[in-house]
């Protein structure tokens, strides 16, 4: 939270907004990912005592920008809000079962408050996201681990058929309900077509603890569709990486590097050098890979890694997929892949 | 015995380590800005700030994950202390990650070279090229460790397929090269430097060019270029000592010896161990004096152990020529340098041995390492396998030298065997064998060997075979002669003292 405390935003506890939501208290975290662009999260809840989960965007924030003009800061506030809200609106209205949508928005006018206009979207409410729920879980829970990543699979599928990339796939944005089932959260960074949304100037709008290597070292795909849709299939694998060893692709691959190449912020040199290494990086990472689970299941996670994350966005995806094409980042195939292993899992036929 | 190889002419061939320690010697540096990349945003606070509220391990991981991903290891300090202190389940890379934000040192894994240790590096490096063809520095280690093994086809291959992903690569470049030259296949060598389209811009691979031309006895073909590139501000001396050396030696063999002089200087601005050992060379050959403190620059083991072998410090010199062959261990120099000075200075024959085990690991069939390890293996009684490992020394086409070496080394074994007089015949056979090449050294070196076994074995002819020795290795006033002289004169004392007792 980075805004005026005095501000509307913050001055919603106690509330009843359109829809008899009743504003019940301030959330430390809003739920799936960073609060981006100054929110502050509520917990909500009916009249029928179903829960929800509040953003509230705090225009006051704008206000205290010393870099940019107050009147640019707002516009962008405002054209990130409506593109989220234009987001999750096609989400909902295509009955994306994997994303969280919004239950409901709306806008509130506090006549005391300073800065007084309050945008708010109400969302279903979660368990947790994939990081608390890691916390829980056995080391040796493989059927839930299977079972997330098949819909977070499902999710971005889902989402790329609809036109929409995420770009910003974390365990933070991968929120649990009932314990079982994951969905994809915060689509403030994704990109849309036919929408120009104010982040879609950087060519990589997440975050960059999670970036592919091709947008640390600057040499992303040029064509923008085909470059998004490879962040994503780095992503997913990001999410196998992270079930599996705690740790997201970027942080292992950057680990096994030489410090020199590692320290990305001050490289400088030849990518074609660079890709060498990272390649060389991305092996010892897949050679780290965990032995602790069956083979078979090893087997398949392991192509399905090293092919979803390889270093060179143009190897990345299938191998069977055409290459150069937008189908060569189709996930349709490991959706797949994870459905099978998740139903061997449940029979008891990894071996 | 075999002496430490010729020191008659050395060149500038790349060294051949894995692309760990070549990072991490300096030699394949990426260029760095000097400002960082400033973030879109602020990528931590908010994930330091989720762990603080919520302690548990995926937050902190997260945290110091973030914290290595940015290169800000300060701020993924408390989470890693969390990770490495309270959560010892947690996945083998989390905690791994945490040690590293934490600078804890891992065991540190002695550099082996034994047979085994390099089968399981070899095991690694095809394991990688399996899981990824693709990944050229790969291949380069599998041919490494090829080689290692003495393995030289599949040595062959795999760098073949490093060229063939990375053809412009200066690790894969001078890597392939050093394996070249270690077969004796020069002008190979060179031509794949020589085509090589990064050449004319690297001064790692002019140097490298430079080197494996004298070697193949041809021209360089870029010494204008290699020139003009030397004068350029915007490398670094450190980047240039290779070049420089290269150059000098150049010159130094063309006569120039003002030229020579200038260059070695300025290869020694900032030098690495294969510009120190270079210029330990010109040194030892009067061209430039070298200052003793350059040799504590790290890895330098060969020119610490020729600069040990000429001052008479045996012990460091076996010191300095066993890490020179830990450093490089598919080659033949360290292995027969080392043994030479633990079997005659130190007479540590076991050392010996295991030094040319390591050695012929990767040269199975060079010479002078059977032949040193014959003479170890009769010095330790054990004759049978010092004539078997002898009897696999190939005659055909065996230099002069070596030959004359081989002949002494089975006069010993003779001797050993309570046959002095085939033992002397040899003996003398190796002695015109030297003299047949004018090699006056090696003519005097095998007198005194001769001499050694004549004391040893108590005959009448040593006193005569001392005299003789002691004449002809007269004119040698160095450090290997003086420690010769010097124990045929405690076996004269010995030998007396057996006569008069």
């Amino acid at each position: 939270m980075n805004g005026n405390t005095d501000s509307a935003a913050y001055k919603l506890q106690g509330k009843t907004l359109p829809g008899g939501w009743q504003v019940l208290g301030i959330v430390n975290r809003p739920q799936g990912g960073t609060g981006g662009h100054f929110s502050v999260g509520y917990l909500v809840e009916n009249g029928d005592g179903r829960k929800g989960f509040l953003k509230a965007l705090d225009y006051s924030a704008a206000f205290q920008s010393k870099l940019r003009p107050i009147s640019v800061e707002l516009q962008e506030l405002t054209e990130s809000i409506n593109f989220e809200k234009y987001v999750l609106a096609r989400c909902r209205d295509r009955r994306l079962d994997r994303v969280v949508i919004s239950i409901a928005d709306g806008t509130l006018v506090d006549q005391q408050a300073g800065t007084n206009t309050v945008e708010y979207l109400i969302f279903e409410l979660a368990d947790c996201d994939a990081r608390a729920q890691m916390a829980i879980i056995s080391n040796l829970d493989i059927e839930w681990r299977l079972k997330s990543l098949h819909d977070i699979a499902t999710g971005l599928q889902q989402l790329h058929r609809n036109d929409i990339r995420h770009q910003d796939l974390k365990p933070s944005n991968v929120l649990v309900f009932e314990r079982m089932l994951s969905k994809l959260a915060d689509f403030g960074r994704s990109a849309c077509d036919g929408q120009n949304p104010p982040h879609s100037c950087h060519p990589f709008p997440g975050d960059y603890t999670y970036a592919p290597p091709d947008v640390l070292y600057g040499y992303m795909l040029t064509d923008a569709k085909m470059r998004q849709l490879s962040f994503d299939a780095y992503l997913l694998g990001s999410m196998v990486f992270f079930f599996f060893t705690g740790q997201g692709a970027t942080t292992l691959l950057l680990n096994e590097m030489p410090p020199v190449y590692a320290d990305w912020r001050h490289f400088n040199g030849d990518v074609d050098d660079v890709k060498l290494h990272l390649r060389d990086a991305f092996v010892r990472v897949a050679m780290k890979f965990p032995t602790t689970m069956p083979t078979k299941c090893r087997t398949q996670l392991l192509e399905t890694v090293l092919q979803v994350c390889d270093p060179d966005p143009a190897r990345r995806g299938h191998p069977r997929e055409k290459r150069g094409t937008l189908q060569q980042f189709s996930l349709e195939r490991y959706v797949t892949i994870f459905d099978l292993l998740l139903m061997r899992a449940r029979l008891g036929l990894l071996v | 015995m075999s002496a430490p190889l010729s020191d008659e002419r050395r060149d500038v061939i790349p060294r051949w380590r894995d692309v760990k320690k070549t990072i991490a010697l300096g030699e394949l540096l990426p260029s760095r800005s000097v400002e960082s990349i400033v973030l879109p945003r602020d990528f931590l606070t908010d994930k330091i700030r989720d762990w603080e509220a919520n302690k548990i391990w995926p937050l902190a991981a997260e945290v110091a994950g973030a914290a290595l991903v940015l290169n800000e290891l300060d701020a993924g300090q408390q989470a890693a202390e969390f990770i490495v202190g309270q959560v010892p389940d947690a996945p083998p890379q989390v905690r791994e990650i945490a040690a590293k934000i934490l600078r804890l040192r891992a065991t540190k894994i002695p550099d082996r070279v034994d047979r085994d240790a390099i089968v399981i590096s070899l095991r690694e490096a095809k394991m990688m090229t399996r899981i990824d063809p693709r990944d050229a520095f790969a291949w380069v280690e599998l041919s490494r460790n090829y080689a290692i093994l003495g393995q030289i086809k599949p040595a062959l291959h795999s760098v073949k397929l490093a060229l063939a992903l990375a053809p412009n690569h200066r690790y894969v470049l001078r890597s392939a090269a050093r394996l070249y030259t270690h077969i004796g296949e020069h002008s190979r060598a060179y031509d794949l430097i020589r085509r090589a389209e990064a050449t004319p811009y690297d001064p790692w691979l002019l140097s490298a060019e430079i080197a494996t031309a004298a070697l193949a006895e041809k021209s360089s073909s870029h010494l204008k270029v290699a020139r003009k590139l030397l004068e350029s501000s915007n490398i670094s001396a450190f980047d240039k000592t290779e070049l420089a050396s290269a150059l000098a030696t150049e010159d130094a063999n063309a006569g120039n010896l003002r030229g020579a002089r200038r260059l070695f200087r300025e290869s020694l601005e900032r030098p690495n161990d294969n510009s120190i050992a270079q210029a330990r060379w010109a040194a030892s050959h009067k061209i430039i004096d070298l200052n003793p403190d350059v040799l504590r620059v790290r890895q330098a083991y060969e020119a610490r152990a020729w600069y040990a072998f000429y001052a008479g410090d045996w012990a460091l010199g076996l010191k300095a020529g066993t890490r020179w062959l830990k450093d490089q261990p598919f080659s033949a120099s360290p292995a027969v340098h080392a043994s030479y000075i633990a079997a005659v200075a130190l007479e540590n024959h076991d050392r010996a041995i295991e030094i040319l085990d390591i050695g012929r690991t990767a040269n199975p069939r060079d010479p002078n390492i059977l032949n040193n390890l014959s003479y170890s293996l009769a010095c330790t009684g054990q004759l049978d396998k010092a004539d078997s490992t002898l009897s696999l020394i190939s005659r055909n086409a065996l230099s002069s030298s070596v030959e004359a070496a081989v002949l002494a080394t089975a006069g010993l074994v003779r001797y050993r065997r309570g046959n002095t007089k085939q033992g002397r015949h040899l003996y003398e056979q190796a002695m015109e064998k030297a003299r047949g090449s004018s090699n006056d050294r090696l003519y005097a070196k095998a007198a005194l060997f001769l001499a050694l076994e004549e004391l040893r074995a108590g005959t009448d002819d040593a006193i005569g075979a001392v005299e003789n020795a002691i004449h002809l290795s007269s004119k040698y006033q160095n450090a290997d002669f003086n420690m010769l002289r010097s124990k045929v004169e405690t076996a004269v004392e010995q030998f007396t003292a057996a006569g008069s007792a």
